[in-house]
């Protein structure tokens, strides 16, 4: 019972608008008169890491232009190693695991300067065994994920304190199971999805005990509300990106089938705009990539037909991981 | 790029005129971010580097480059000039000032939350200490101020926890310093601990809104400090339990389809009613129960809820919590507790799980997994 039963979806396949996504996430860096495309500069290189992703997922994976992808990331790196989210942008910590995962996505590791990289990642570890994100010092869960995920990649773990990282993580788990920010911060969906993913990618989720799993998992489970979809934290909306976080969280321990996954298929795909591609955090709501990648994630992680799998601890492409740790 | 809640618009294309105009915005912004980036390449540190940045932060708080920048240039005019410490004050309360309408309109930017928590930690390190508390202080009534407008917001309830931690370590150095009282603001006498002013906040939450597992989480994690710094002894920490367990029972009364209130009354069970841990680790125990105490508690609990399940024999999340509570109740120590019958409990338990089969069939594959295992 340990892992998800293969479902079989009362949606046809052809429900999803592949094409219509693909041509939505081309069109993304062409939207140049528009305003949100420039007051969302600070999110291109995620930008680019989320739109790859999802070409992948959607077996288109050379439709953006490699070549320039691969420069773009290049523009982004820093003396110091980091990544900025566009040139002149300063280096942090989330555009730098997006840079990384793009270029491990593209094979094309060796076009930036990695071992510069891993110095500036290692640089962030503090005592405590958390990262901050930047020089500035915010500390959060999500920048252990980050931190140690591009370190992983570039196989170089052994540049921190992997143990206390994970001693962080675990400090930071609340009595229902979940994980928050910092310890004593409450619960929260995308922070179990970090925390997990941390002690997944270190391999000490057996850290936590059975009890302790069921816990989260049946925490998680919770998430699903009656149309189908799930929410980050109790008595909140539902939302797309939550069929990531809490999705993912849920394949980690094994128990994708605590859920109805037929019901979230049906509303995620509901969240898609079927005239122009792309989804949405709710339907009838504007698109975005954002959203669309993180759905796309999880009508994979169910074994939606047709869609390549996505790898739960890394969020790329299970061909990608592979080809980087060798086959699970 | 992440946008939430944002309805679609329709598929028309922008009219010329719409298109002009977004054009003309966007030629007036690129400018202005040329003219803040020219400044940041050439490191120019000055005030009206300072005032080029709040236009561009307030087209677009969520530019982090640029609040990096505005931290040097602050750094720089606090250190390069012999300022007096009335400049300086000065300077950080018009920071935290600026911030005030930004953090009304965007309250889910994290770049603005950190900014202002760099502003109060440069405070620190820059005025005297008994000046940077009172900044500390003050963002009180500006997070009482957020939670009340979301009393959900995720980043203002941390916001408070780091606040409420940063007022505590200062009061505590302050202290130190001045050999038992705290600084000559005439704040002499007050106490270093903001544990009973927070435990307080959160009954004053959920008296609002019983629905808000914000508060109910914060409650968890200030009980074990507050029974501590209470002094309280074995006896006084059974109260103290009986009183939440009450508040519950009255609270699931009212809405049993709450998680909020679920995942609070587990805390409770979950820390007085589990098997004991290593006798050595007994007096860090936040309610020390005897084995017989814990199965009284928890036959209690389960008394008042089968009454609530004949009322409300659907209810997912009733059934939920007497399984778990049920759970609690078999894994108490066999020789101690000898009335349980763990039979009896391990068949309600199945009958339980079976009708939440029925009413709960989403989480199908959960329940049949527990009753596979029972």
């Amino acid at each position: 019972m340990s892992t998800s039963s293969p479902v079989t979806f009362t949606n046809k396949p052809d429900e999803l608008f592949v094409g219509k996504h693909v041509k939505y996430i081309q069109s993304l860096d062409t939207r140049k008169d528009e305003f949100e495309y420039w007051l969302t500069e600070h999110l291109r290189l995620n930008g680019v890491y989320w739109g790859l992703t999802a070409l992948h997922l959607l077996n288109h994976p050379t439709a953006l232009p490699r070549d320039e992808t691969i420069n773009f990331v290049k523009s982004c790196q820093h003396p110091s190693g980091g990544f900025g989210a566009h040139p002149d942008h300063d280096a942090h910590l989330l555009y730098t695991l997006s840079a990384i995962q793009i270029l491990a996505m593209v094979d094309a590791l060796d076009a930036v300067d990695t071992a510069a990289t891993v110095t500036y990642v290692a640089g962030l570890q503090k005592p405590s065994g958390v990262f901050a994100g930047d020089e500035w010092g915010e500390e959060d869960t999500r920048f252990v994920y980050t931190g140690l995920q591009t370190l992983k990649i570039l196989g170089r773990l052994d540049a921190v304190d992997v143990e206390k990282a994970v001693g962080f993580v675990l400090a930071c788990q609340n009595y229902d199971g979940g994980f928050g920010v910092v310890p004593g911060a409450e619960s929260h969906s995308g922070q179990i999805f970090t925390c997990l993913g941390v002690l997944s990618l270190t391999n000490t989720l057996d850290r936590l005990s059975p009890a302790s799993k069921d816990q989260v998992a049946g925490w998680l489970a919770q998430r699903q509300l009656p149309n189908g979809g799930l929410n980050g934290r109790p008595e909140k909306l539902e939302d797309v990106c939550y069929s990531w976080w809490v999705l993912s969280s849920l394949a980690m321990l094994g128990k994708l089938h605590w859920i109805d996954q037929n019901k979230l298929v049906g509303w995620i795909l509901s969240c898609q705009d079927e005239v122009r591609g792309g989804f949405a955090d709710r339907k009838g709501n504007a698109v975005d990539v954002f959203h669309t990648v993180f759905a796309l994630c999880g009508l994979s992680l169910v074994g939606w037909g047709g869609l390549k799998e996505v790898d739960p601890v890394y969020c790329m492409p299970v061909e990608t991981t592979k080809r980087l740790f060798g086959a699970k | 790029m992440t946008s939430h809640g944002i309805p679609r618009s329709s598929t028309t294309p922008r009219t010329p005129q719409a298109l002009e105009a977004d054009l003309l915005k966007i030629e007036a912004y690129n400018t202005l971010v040329s003219q803040v980036q020219a400044l940041k390449s050439t490191n120019t540190y000055s005030q009206s580097s300072l005032s080029t940045t709040s236009t561009l932060l307030e087209k677009n708080p969520e530019f982090n480059t640029i609040w990096n920048f505005r931290r040097r240039i602050i750094l720089h005019l606090l250190s390069s000039s012999p300022s007096p410490e009335n400049d300086k004050l000065a300077l950080l309360s018009s920071e935290l000032q600026f911030l005030i309408p930004l953090l009304k309109n965007f309250p889910k930017c994290y770049w603005i939350w950190n900014y202002r928590l760099f502003i109060l930690q440069t405070s620190s390190a820059h005025l005297p200490l008994p000046i940077s508390l009172k900044l500390w202080k003050s963002e009180m009534k500006l997070v009482e101020k957020m939670l009340s407008s979301d009393s959900r917001n995720f980043h203002g309830w941390g916001y408070r926890r780091y606040i409420v931690q940063n007022i505590e370590s200062l009061r505590n150095i302050i202290k130190k310093e001045t050999g038992g009282k705290e600084g000559g603001n005439g704040e002499g006498g007050e106490e270093e601990s903001l544990v009973e002013q927070e435990f307080a906040y959160t009954t004053a939450m959920y008296g609002k809104n019983l629905s808000n597992f914000s508060a109910w989480h914060n409650r968890s994690k200030l009980i074990p400090r507050l029974l501590l710094e209470r002094g309280a002894t074995v006896e006084e920490r059974r109260t103290f339990l009986d009183g939440e367990l009450g508040e519950m029972q009255t609270a699931v009364y009212t809405d049993p389809y709450d998680q909020s209130i679920q995942l609070y009354n587990h805390w409770l069970l979950l820390s007085s009613c589990s098997p004991s841990p290593p006798s050595s680790s007994q007096p860090d125990l936040v309610f020390p129960l005897t084995n017989s105490q814990k199965f009284e508690t928890l036959r209690r609990t389960l008394e008042w809820m089968r009454e609530l399940l004949d009322e409300e024999p659907e209810c997912r999340l009733l059934l939920e919590e007497m399984i778990f509570v049920g759970g609690l109740l078999r894994q108490l120590g066999d020789n101690e507790v000898e009335e349980i019958d763990r039979e009896g409990v391990r068949q309600d338990m199945k009958g339980w799980l079976e009708k939440l089969l029925e009413v709960d069939p989403m989480r199908g594959g959960r329940w049949r997994e527990m009753h596979e295992r029972l």
